[in-house]
């Protein structure tokens, strides 16, 4: 009996070890793949910004803020017309999904916690085991 | 002085598992394996298979602890999966037989057999017979039905067996 428990427990930790060792690796490489996709995309578009020569929008806010407020709409008008909207869709997605992978890990981190140990004392019983 | 150790019930166990603590479903495997392999074995008499198939029933069980509702009894649940793994086992192992006009023959040949039907014959037993029969069949122990019908151990051995009885007395009635 107590073989055929053992091998229940043993065939347990292995679907446990499989499925947290992918969730882990998922969130990982979906933080950084998109976090670091962002970086990269927010630095083109404002090198694309430069080059287009429509940073010059803003010099309108070296002016009085009543200036400003009168021809604040239009600003944001030719801003929205010159901007790349592709990119910058795609920017938010890539940020949107690395956050949510952040949140997700951080919102589980507890039972993640919890499974890894339990996972590693596990695994490293059956290597005593097997050594001795 | 002893200090009795307090075991966490199925329910503080299955929470516990969701939060994480998945070294406590040895509890679980420990405390239901030897009642869930009687049941296999009793029913399938290659021991390898029956011991497959327990193994099926706890993993199964496993892999669907998030849905299972904690403050319902364990062990019904367990049964009843490995009632189904029993299914599947006997669905997947079904011999072929090749079509025989000879035996379609002798089939409409032969006289029609016509079992008592069911209700009748479960009309004759008497509410707590009944009930204890009802429990068994889902695979609780004699002294568990004791403790939920709240009679004697021996008093629900001798409802059962007079259940039986009564079920057996009843002949299947062959018409000409």
């Amino acid at each position: 009996m107590k073989k055929l428990e053992d091998k229940i427990i043993n065939k347990m930790y292995v679907l446990e070890t499989k499925k947290t060792g992918l969730s882990l690796i998922t969130k990982t490489i979906l933080f950084f793949f998109f976090g670091l996709s962002a970086i990269f995309l927010t630095q083109i578009l404002v090198e694309v910004f430069f080059e287009t020569g429509s940073d010059n929008v803003f010099e309108i806010l070296q002016e009085d803020w009543q200036v400003v407020a009168k021809h604040g709409v239009d600003i944001i008008f030719s801003l929205y017309q010159e901007i790349p909207k592709p990119l910058i869709l795609i920017i938010f997605v890539s940020f949107g999904i690395s956050l949510l992978a952040l949140l997700t890990f951080i919102k589980n981190f507890g039972k993640i916690r919890y499974k890894v140990i339990a996972l590693s004392q596990y695994w490293k019983k059956g290597r005593n085991r097997k050594t001795t | 002085m002893t200090m009795e150790t307090v075991l966490p019930t199925d329910e503080e166990i299955i929470i516990n598992i969701r939060q994480g603590k998945i070294d406590l479903y040895s509890y679980i495997v420990k405390k239901y394996t030897p009642r869930i392999l009687q049941f296999i074995s009793s029913r399938l008499f290659d021991k390898l298979e029956a011991e497959d198939l327990t193994q099926n029933v706890f993993i199964n069980f496993y892999k669907g602890i998030g849905r299972f509702d904690e403050k319902k009894p364990l062990l019904p649940y367990l049964y009843e999966s490995a009632r189904n793994e029993l299914k599947m086992f006997y669905r997947s192992h079904k011999e072929v037989l090749s079509l025989d006009e000879q035996i379609m023959v002798d089939e409409q040949s032969t006289k029609e057999t016509n079992l008592i039907d069911i209700d009748e014959v479960l009309k004759d037993i008497s509410g707590d017979q009944k009930k204890a029969l009802k429990l068994i069949s889902e695979g609780y122990s004699y002294q568990e039905i004791a403790d939920k019908m709240k009679k004697n151990i021996n008093t629900v051995r001798t409802l059962i067996r007079r259940a039986r009885l009564l079920l057996n007395s009843k002949k299947t009635y062959e018409k000409a």
